[in-house]
């Protein structure tokens, strides 16, 4: 044990001394190093290709459907079987990949963006800013989602909004709603962290606010931001089939993974039909594992504690 | 310290009153409403009914309607259950909090030692065998998990009911009722606790991750200390800090009802009046059971930056 | 995050509940012309044949499980929760009228057919001038504590109803238009004028005019002890009653014992009960959820439950093989409205071209696999009123699209319909969850696009849609209507203003027709009215008819003695009920 704690602080200081050079490009290069993380974004580029170029080489299109062929398992013709309408599973699973992969992922970061950007200054600068931050937390936390959305459906209808365009708004609004959790989360880490030692070296230097709170601060809370980032990209693409049926998401005919999984939701389709809910699951469950795995990557990286 | 408290105390005033405008505006704003969505009824009828819930009035009125009353204790009647919101509040809550309290003990204890485990065990085979079934726990549905636990506990090995709350037609009393009990929760307790623990792992596994590296617990070791009191009585205790926010954010959903493993598990709790009252726009039970719960965010939060605090002596919030 | 995400998981799955909320005025049922799909659909367009038509006998009632036939003296029946408002004038969910009217009991009684006939009353009589009822109570009726019930407390019934703060779902006074009505409303006067107590006996209602409803509405009001609903009455406060709705007090076969909302409401026989007292002792009404019913019937938890149809369904109730399965069509219909505001659908040879050019059928396989059928009318195969003298709309393109072309809208450049340089565009409001708009959609949009028509869906839930409804801000939806045993309510659906259409249809012929059908009594001479009304509504197609489903019951066999049919519910036989 002793070893390695000797190993990673020689480890350590080192990376301190190349770090000033220009961290982001020595991040990446450090990331390709690490072999999960590369197989995670593997997985993940493979995802999009599929989803994106897939459905060109696929016999069917979305408008093939045939009642009489519903329900069928996985055969030569539909190799993942149809639906009840007899609609092709493996081409509705790669047209919803394009769907569900965009807005878990822009959800998540538009998210993270603002829920570590405003826990910082909260935790950074305490008082009346802190105050004003958590307030609108506490007050967004109040407010119960679906109401909110309903309304938001509403408006959007009104204004004549292309139903096939509302999605953009979907993927921004779920964004926009999870951020005071993280907020707190991140804020209470800060908080914690400026009173560090290493913090008042860098008061005793002089460093600026900005340089303080995103070089040396945040960076520190990576950790946690990873964790909400993963547990809110499996979180945002089930979502996304509950907006849609308040008119927020995406329209029928187009699928999405999270609307394929929830229309088998009864025991019958559970049991005997594998086919219409393994395809959707296993994607969001390939997705949510690669995210992970490229997060905790990212994290050895830019974690300063980090060894490895 | 006190004064602080007492800062932030004064400062939830002003919070929960706008809270209450918004969220009157929310759910006024949104379209359609109880009266009207009964497609079967004329347009006297319902102007009629509106005048009798005092829908009619103009929204400012009946802001102030509503404040004074809530603040004199009463939170108005319920228009699908005709009856007063506290009454209804009370027939569903205690229920849910039942379930949740103990879904909430079990999974932070089962979160808190399987991250432990898996963090001191980085990168091993149960770490990995953990994090595979997080993830897949979260990639489906909580009705697929639900499901699927009744088919294979109900039906298949008859061990547990299938759902509701007691036996139906029973006549036990005492410790035979209790023990009714017992068994018509397991089920719900089972999926409820296997869900949130999923992600639940994570934080604790992160957290302990990062504390295992730093300098202290390097001086611990260093100190030769046995590795066991290192863990559980220096890192531990660090990597508990974090959840102290968690456990503030988690305050309401003691009360909130879990709304689909209620409907799965027939259990009479307050997440399916919940969202029946959001279906049908049944606004003063809305009113009543979110500002509830708006309350118990706020304290939530409060709680968690004073025990923060307490926990650790350095953090100072101005 | 993770409360957040519970709350919108649910409201997935609380979409059913929704739907059966709005007073099953969501679903419709449907004819067999979805050819053999299912064999036990024995008649596809036979009358009054309910029974035959789906009651599929119990193969082995031995694998009934232990649970249920340790209940020797005990039936429990499953269905949805109530809100624990049991009073039948304030009753407004379909579980909590259960309740209600098990408790309660009425003067008059609804036939298999949907016609009437005497309950509590031993005998009623119709003034010439159809303006006068007159009810005579049979003798010795009791509430279920013993007292009396007398022609007083079927006054006081009738009477709280005009209450200027009743808020139940009754409107008796646009139903039955009672003599003074109106007045004891405003405060104008302390007694409604026209109910008249002639004797203990003898109840005389009087109204201003002759209506079809008022029959029914007056003779169906569920009657409540004066002494016991009555006591703290003050004209214009009905406060009070809401204390009351869980300590119950009728006349109908059973008394409530306890009510764990959410949980059960337990029962125990009347032993007042006017047709004597049933042969069951105990009753439990178990509040049971889609996702389960089936289990909790396969466990015998329960001994009955409403089990939404389905191939799916069906098969696995029949393999259990100790259920009786009861199966009707629903009464009710589902159909797709056309905004009659809207330029692009004034033409009636528009509306039937888009009913011709929609593959209803392949709808309605999809959603119920035999299990609905496709109409052309808007009624139900089992009423008295039903005829089949329509034309058909069987699916069917060409057509489509020469009525498409008469009615001037051509196909333009780009392979779309235009008129007038406007290209027909239709942007469909669905309401959501609902399994039905998740069929129509693709099979319309795909349907009408070779038309050369542009169909654009926009979801929305159900309040949000029906506002949108009443705004006439839509083109095209899909509701249902559940239907009355009377047809000639109907009438606020179709006639030019009518309390229930708004979707701004009006035509002048059904509104003449309507009134005259609404002035006679007599069912034999309202029937050609009613063919001539139907014919019309054929025709001019107000909506796109689309489907009647069916309604299914499953029972333990060892519980005999039901006799359902679409009008009549279980309720009615629960004083007759035996177990085997």
């Amino acid at each position: 044990m002793s070893q390695t704690v000797a190993e990673s602080t020689a480890q350590d200081s080192k990376v301190q001394t190349i770090k000033p050079a220009s961290p982001w490009r020595l991040a990446f290069k450090q990331l390709l190093k690490n072999k999960f993380a590369v197989g995670g974004l593997v997985v993940l580029v493979l995802m999009f290709l599929i989803c994106f170029i897939g459905p060109f080489f696929s016999p069917y299109s979305l408008e093939t459907m045939n009642i009489r062929n519903g329900n069928k398992p996985p055969n030569a013709a539909h190799w993942l079987g149809t639906d009840n309408l007899g609609r092709d599973i493996l081409l509705r699973v790669m047209l919803a990949g394009r769907v569900s992969l965009l807005v878990g992922l822009v959800a998540m970061m538009i998210s993270v963006a603002i829920g570590s950007t405003l826990g910082a200054l909260a935790g950074y600068y305490r008082g009346w800013v802190d105050s004003i931050i958590m307030r609108l937390a506490d007050i967004m936390m109040s407010i119960p989602s679906l109401p909110l959305l309903i309304i938001l459906g509403a408006v959007l209808s009104d204004m004549k909004v292309p139903p096939d365009k509302r999605i953009y708004v979907v993927m921004f609004l779920l964004g926009f709603m999870s951020w005071p959790s993280l907020a707190r989360l991140v804020r209470g880490q800060i908080l914690m962290l400026r009173e560090q030692e290493f913090m008042q070296a860098a008061e005793v230097l002089g460093l600026r606010d900005r340089r303080k709170i995103f070089r040396h601060l945040l960076p520190n809370t990576i950790p946690i931001i990873i964790v909400v980032a993963t547990l809110m990209v499996a979180g945002a693409i089930l979502q996304e089939s509950v907006l849609s049926y308040l008119g927020l998401g995406v329209v029928p005919p187009t699928p999405s993974w999270g609307n394929m999984i929830t229309a088998a939701n009864n025991l019958i389709d559970f049991q005997k039909r594998p086919w219409l809910w393994v395809p959707p699951g296993v994607c969001i469950f390939f997705t949510v594992i690669a995210i992970n795995v490229i997060g905790d990557g990212l994290r050895d990286v830019l974690d300063p504690k980090m060894k490895r | 310290m006190k004064q602080y408290a007492i800062r932030r105390l004064l400062q939830m005033i002003p919070t929960i009153i706008g809270v209450s405008v918004l969220l009157f505006i929310v759910f006024a704003m949104a379209p359609g409403n109880f009266i009207d969505s009964n497609p079967t009824i004329s347009k006297e009828r319902a102007a009629e009914l509106k005048a009798i819930h005092g829908l009619d009035k103009p929204l400012v009125e009946r802001y102030f309607t509503w404040a004074e009353n809530t603040i004199k204790g009463d939170l108005g009647l319920s228009l699908q259950h005709k009856q007063p919101v506290t009454t209804v509040l009370n027939r569903y809550m205690w229920n849910s909090f039942l379930i949740a309290a103990i879904v909430l003990v079990l999974s932070w204890t089962i979160a808190i030692l399987v991250g432990v485990f898996s963090a001191v065990r980085q990168h091993s085979i149960y770490d990995g065998l953990i994090t595979f079934l997080v993830f897949a726990l979260m990639s489906l549905p909580s009705f697929f998990v639900g499901l699927y636990a009744i088919k294979l506990f109900a039906i298949d090995l008859k061990w547990t009911p299938v759902g509701g709350m007691y036996t139906s037609g029973s006549n036990a009393t005492g410790l035979a009722r209790i023990w009714d009990l017992v068994e018509h929760l397991m089920l719900p307790i089972i999926v409820l606790t296997s869900i949130s623990v999923g992600g639940l792992t994570r934080y604790f596994r992160t957290s302990m991750l990062d504390v295992v590296r730093q300098d202290f617990i390097r001086t611990a070791r260093a100190k030769g200390l046995k590795e066991r009191t290192v863990i559980f009585k220096h890192a531990l205790r660090n990597a508990l800090l974090p959840a102290i926010t968690l456990l503030g954010i988690e305050l309401p959903g003691l009360f909130s009802g879990a709304m689909i493993t209620e409907k799965i598990f027939n259990w009479p709790g307050i997440g399916r009046i919940n969202l029946d009252a959001i279906n049908a726009r049944d606004y003063f039970l809305l009113m009543g059971f979110t500002m509830f719960l708006a309350l118990l965010t706020m304290l939530g939060n409060l709680l968690a930056d004073l025990l923060y605090r307490v926990a650790d002596p350095r953090v100072r919030m101005k | 995050m993770k409360k957040r995400f519970s709350i919108i998981m649910c409201l997935l799955l609380s979409l059913t509940l929704v739907l059966s909320a709005c007073g099953g005025s969501k679903e419709g049922s449907g004819d067999t012309s979805s050819a053999g799909q299912t064999s036990e659909q024995s008649s596809g367009s036979g009358e009054g044949e309910l029974v035959a038509d789906g009651l599929l006998k119990a193969t082995d009632q031995t694998k009934s499980p232990e649970a249920a036939n340790n209940r020797k003296d005990m039936v429990i029946i499953g269905f949805a929760a109530p809100s624990g408002i049991f009073n039948p004038a304030y009753a407004e969910t379909a579980y909590d009228i259960y309740v209600s009217e098990t408790l309660f009991d009425t003067m008059l009684q609804v036939n298999k057919d949907g016609t009437y006939s005497e309950g509590l009353a031993e005998s009623y009589s119709i003034s010439d001038d159809k303006l006068v009822y007159t009810f005579k109570l049979k003798d010795g009726l009791k509430f279920s504590d013993g007292s009396a019930l007398t022609a007083e407390d079927v006054a006081f019934s009738i009477t709280m109803l005009h209450d200027k703060s009743y808020d139940g779902p009754t409107d008796i006074i646009k139903d039955a238009h009672i003599k003074g009505g109106q007045e004891y409303k405003d405060g104008k006067a302390s007694t409604v004028e026209g109910v008249k107590v002639i004797d203990p006996r003898t109840i005389e209602v009087t109204t201003t005019e002759p209506g079809a409803l008022a029959f029914s509405a007056i003779g169906t009001t569920g009657v409540l002890s004066k002494a016991y609903y009555g006591k703290d009455y003050k004209q214009g406060d009905l406060g009070y009653m809401k204390d009351l709705f869980t300590k119950p007090l009728g006349s109908g076969s059973y008394k409530l014992e306890k009510f764990a909302a959410g949980q059960e409401a337990v029962l125990t026989a009347n032993e007042n009960y006017y047709k004597g007292k049933p042969k069951i002792p105990n009753l439990i009404f178990k509040f049971t959820t889609n996702e389960t019913n089936v289990q909790l019937l396969q466990t015998g938890e329960t001994d009955m439950d409403f089990i939404t149809v389905s191939k799916d369904q069906v098969d696995q109730l029949k393999e259990m093989g100790f259920l009786d399965v009861n199966l009707f069509p629903t009464n009710g219909y589902g159909y797709i409205a056309f905004n009659h505001n809207r330029d692009q659908f004034k033409d009636k040879r528009v509306r039937q071209a888009l009913t011709y050019g929609l593959d209803r059928q392949q709808i309605v396989d999809a959603v119920y696999q035999g299990y609905a059928d496709v109409i052309d009318i808007p009624q139900s195969k089992e009423s008295w009123s039903y005829t089949d003298e329509v034309t058909k709309y069987n699916f069917d393109l060409e057509k489509a699209k020469q009525l498409l072309d008469e009615a001037g809208w051509t196909v333009g450049a780009d392979g779309m319909r235009e008129k007038d340089g406007k290209k027909f565009k239709i942007i469909f409001t669905a309401t959501t969850p609902n399994e039905v708009n998740d069929a129509i959609i693709p099979i319309a949009q795909a349907n009408y696009k070779e038309l050369g028509i542009e169909f654009i869906a926009e979801q929305m839930d159900f309040n949000a849609a029906i506002e949108k409804r009443k705004k006439g801000d839509f083109d095209m939806m899909f509701l249902a209507w559940g239907l009355t045993p009377d047809p000639q309510s109907s009438e606020n659906v179709f006639k030019t203003g009518g309390s229930q259409n708004d979707t701004g249809y009006s035509n002048a012929k059904l509104d003449e027709l309507f009134t005259k059908a609404g002035k006679e009594v007599d069912i034999e001479k309202r029937k050609p009215i009613f063919k001539e009304i139907y014919q019309e509504l054929n025709e001019d197609l107000p909506y796109i008819y689309l489907y009647q489903r069916r309604d299914m019951w499953a029972t333990n066999a060892r519980i005999q003695g039901f006799d359902m049919s679409p009008y009549r519910r279980f309720t009615n036989d629960l004083s007759q009920i035996e177990i085997k």
